[in-house]
Formats: C-alpha cells, structure tokens, sequence
C-alpha cells in the first residue's frame, strides 16, 4: 500500500501543473449539464415520465457527468499508449512493482487531482445553479459511494484491457472510440436505461456498461429498491472480478509476446 | 497552379495514412461506431419523447449532422495547423513557412490537410442525405442552392473559428486551451439552440455566430421558428461564413505580421 500510495501521490502532485485543465474541465462539464438539464426540462416539463420527473433528471445529468470525470479508462489507455509508443514501457516492466497496479495507482491518483480540483468545484456550481436532490436513504447514499467504486474499478479494467490490446495492434484509439460507443449508450452517461425501449433495455441490463454511470446515480436516486441493492453491487463486483480475470490472463500473454517481439 | 499544387499534397497526406492500411480502415470504422453512439442516443431519447422543442428525430438528425458534416470540410483543412501553430511559433519552426512561395495559411492548409475526416463525413453526409429525404420539405432548386451554399458558408465559419484561435498563439504564449473552450460552446449545436437561456441564444447568434453553422439554416428550410432572430436569418449564413473566413484571414496575417517584428 506504501508503494501505491506513492505512486499515486507522484501523479497527483504531476497534476497540480496542469491547474487551466481543471478550470477548462468544469466550464466544458458545466456546458454538458446545461445542455442535459435544457433537455430535461424542455422534454418532461413539471410532469413524470417512467415515474421520474425534471428534478431527478438534474440530478442525474450532474452526477452522472461528475462520474464521467472520474473514470479511469482514457488516462490509463493513454499512459499505457504513450508508453508504448516511446518505449519506456520496458522500464515499467523491470519495476519490483506489478505493472497493472503501478497503473492503477496512477490512474486513481489522476482521478483524484480531477476529483477534487475539477469535479467538486462542477458540483457544488451546478448543485447551487441548477439544484441538486438529496439522496434517497443513508442506506442508498452508502450503495452509492460503494457503486461509485464498482465504476471506477470497471472503468480501470476496461482502459486496461484495451491497453493490453494495444500490444498486438500498437494502438489504443480504435478500441477507445469503438468502446466509447458502448460506453455512450448502455452506460447511461446521458439517457438512463429506464427511458430504453424495452427490449434494449433488456440487453443493457445484461451488459457490463451500465454499472459505469446509471447504476450509481440510479441508486442515489431510490431507483433501485432497497431489497436489490445488495443483488446490484454483486453482480457489478462479479463484472468487476471476470473482467479482472481476463485482464490478468491476457496481461501475462502479452509480456511474453512482449519479449518475443524484443527479441 | 495554386489548386494543382494542393491537390498534389493531399495525394502525399492519403498514400502517407495508406501505409498502414489496415490500422486506417479500422480506424474509420471506430469512429463511425463512435458518431453512430451519439445519433444513436438522439434517437432513443426522440423515441421516448416524440419532440425536443418541437423537432422530431429526422430534423434533428438533419441539424446534428449539417453541423458535424460541415465540421469535418472546415477542420480537414485548419485543425492540424491551427493545433500546430503554437509549438512551430515557439520553437520557431514557423520561419520555414514563410519563406515559401505560397501565402502561410494556404501553404499551411494544403501541407497539413487532415485526411482522418472521412469517418465524420460518410456518416454526417449518409445521415444528411437520409433525414433531408424524410422531411416535410419540397427540394426544388431553390432549396438545393440554398442548402448548397449554406453548407459552404458553414465549413467557412467552422473554419474561421479554428483559424482565429490558432492566431492566438502569435500574442499568447500558450493557446492551446482555448480550442477547448471553443469546443465546449460547440457542444451547444447538437440541438436545437431554443433549449436554451436566451443569453447563449444571444451568445451563438452575435458574439460567437455558431448559430448560422446549422440551426438557422435548418429552421430556415424545415420551417421552424427561429431563435432570437426569426429564422429568415438563415439566408445570411453564407453571407456570415464568408466574412468569418475573411475575417479569421485578416486576424491571421496580423499575427504573422506580428511574428516578424518580433523575430526581426
């Protein structure tokens, strides 16, 4: 935990250099909320469709943007694609420290410069400017922080996985536009699932792309009933751990083509 | 002389991204998927709600898309050295353009064409051409010509906004963000502008004219009402592109001006 915390404290403080990127992410964060709540209003106006109305889609549209913010799946692409690009890879690879959790700790130490010098700010403006309901139930506030976690973790293996990826074709962007298309619709980033057609629906509660932004803002709305909470955060901890597994799996072919490649 | 020449250096940029063939087909693949999310989400959400401000899922595939496709004519020529042009002022590479034959910004335009816009224009112009021909509208020749021109006047204006905030980088030292902050406003087009307060309805119609890039051409020819301005204010978009184009030129040249003196 030492090591990690290190790591994490390294690119935090990395960060701190970049103060404009954080001033630019809240204007374009508070830009895509505007839009969404310009929506949400236009389209539900004082009434409810699905039995949620423009209050709790505020909401949403500022939770699920803040999430979006957090994720960890485009700098932990981009470490690994710059990386391999210049090659500084193979150093990364002689580290006495695993390279994926080097690159976790990395990515969360990212996150956390984003989280408190980009996201909070965004809330707290949004929150005044456009309203912000309180949780459901302490009992849904506390699913809610832990589903949070379940997203950032998804995300993580997800950019992990496409950057594992990359060792066979050199590249990470096609896997990033072509998994932000996922990303984009089932993950509820702007359309919650309950708005689907029922059939789509369906199909992206099978997916594991839902539990990066609906499933936590769902929950913090009392959307999902306190019974299923638990069933919820297991099936998304379940995701978490097979995408894991396959991460892991796929990590240690890709070392040894790696090597070969070297020669 | 000046047209052979540029058609000569796109030839160089294509056969440059055809080495690697098959990374540039997936490539255009990925992005459609990723464009096709964003039509694919306006269209859910018009499925569920019928209208958004009285537009219903053709028009705005027919907006979104009349920004995205003009988006991509006006980027492929300026956003790589609009995006460059900080770092060549910096580190002075700059000097080798202007010891060319040709005038900067036209040497730039032609030398540093992207040709990666092809993903943007098969699936903004397919989805142009399927939604203009779902749509209550009668397409005689007068509306052909308008839409012609419109289309042109827009990839002028989209053009100009990126060419004014690369002149940045001859007064600022680093310039780079404001692309970002122009790209947040941008966000503004994918719908139709009456969502929104009437202030950013004053703010894209006078301050930073986005508005004549798709939705007062498309309120003109659907036969919406307009925003702050009725939607007959759609016949000066080719007029608006133009001047922004001459305009975003005339900022560019002060800057090159500028960069002279100073480097003199």
């Amino acid at each position: 935990v030492h090591v990690d915390l290190a790591f994490a404290s390294r690119a935090f403080a990395r960060s701190l250099a970049y103060r404009t990127n954080a001033l630019l992410a809240i204007f374009g964060n508070l830009v895509i909320i505007l839009i969404q709540v310009a929506i949400w209003r236009a389209v539900l106006g004082s009434g409810t469709v699905a039995g949620v109305g423009a209050r709790e889609m505020v909401t949403y549209a500022i939770l699920s943007t803040g999430i979006t913010g957090l994720l960890l799946y485009e700098s932990t692409m981009h470490s690994v694609d710059r990386r391999l690009r210049s090659g500084d890879i193979a150093v990364d690879l002689i580290r006495p420290v695993s390279y994926p959790r080097y690159l976790a700790a990395d990515a969360l130490g990212q996150a956390a410069f984003h989280g408190i010098f980009a996201i909070a700010p965004t809330l707290v403006v949004a929150g005044l400017v456009f309203g912000l309901e309180a949780p459901a139930s302490p009992i849904h506030l506390a699913a809610f922080v832990v589903a949070v976690g379940l997203s950032l973790t998804v995300s993580f293996v997800f950019g992990y996985l496409s950057a594992l990826l990359a060792f066979w074709f050199l590249t990470t962007l096609h896997f990033e536009w072509s998994l932000g298309a996922f990303f984009k619709v089932f993950g509820g980033a702007f359309l919650p699932l309950w708005f689907f057609p029922p059939g789509l629906a369906e199909v992206a509660g099978w997916l594991p792309f839902r539990y990066l932004n609906f499933v936590p803002v769902a929950i913090y709305l009392g959307q999902v009933p306190v019974p299923e909470l638990a069933g919820t955060l297991l099936v998304g901890l379940a995701w978490a751990a097979a995408l894991l597994g396959l991460a892991g799996w796929l990590w240690w072919r890709s070392v040894r083509r790696l090597v070969i490649q070297g020669g | 002389v000046t047209l052979g020449l540029f058609l000569r250096f796109v030839r160089l940029r294509v056969r440059e991204r055809m080495e690697y063939r098959g990374a540039y087909l997936l490539g255009i693949g990925a992005q459609i998927l990723g464009w096709g999310a964003d039509y694919a989400v306006i269209y859910l959400l018009l499925q569920r709600f019928g209208t958004l401000n009285g537009w219903t899922w053709e028009q705005v595939a027919f907006l979104f898309s009349l920004n995205l496709f003009t988006y991509a004519i006006g980027a492929s020529f300026t956003f790589n050295p609009m995006t460059e042009v900080e770092d060549m002022v910096a580190d002075g590479s700059f000097d080798t353009v202007l010891v060319r034959p040709l005038d900067p910004l036209l040497h730039l335009a032609a030398r540093r064409y992207n040709v990666g816009y092809v993903a943007h224009i098969l699936i903004s112009g397919g989805f142009l051409v399927w939604s203009a021909g779902r749509l209550w509208v009668e397409w005689g020749p007068a509306e052909l010509t308008y839409l012609a021109l419109a289309i042109v006047g827009a990839a002028c204006l989209q053009a100009a906004a990126l060419i004014t905030i690369g002149s940045l980088a001859f007064i600022l030292v680093r310039s780079g963000h404001v692309f970002g902050l122009y790209y947040a406003l941008w966000r503004f087009l994918s719908y139709p502008i009456t969502l929104y307060h009437v202030a950013i309805q004053w703010l894209l119609t006078l301050v930073v004219p986005l508005a004549f890039v798709n939705f007062y051409p498309a309120a003109l020819l659907l036969g919406k009402e307009g925003a702050v301005l009725p939607s007959a204010a759609g016949m000066a978009a080719p007029f608006v592109g133009a001047m922004a184009l001459l305009g975003a030129y005339r900022i560019f040249r002060l800057g090159v001006d500028r960069y002279q003196g100073a480097g003199g």
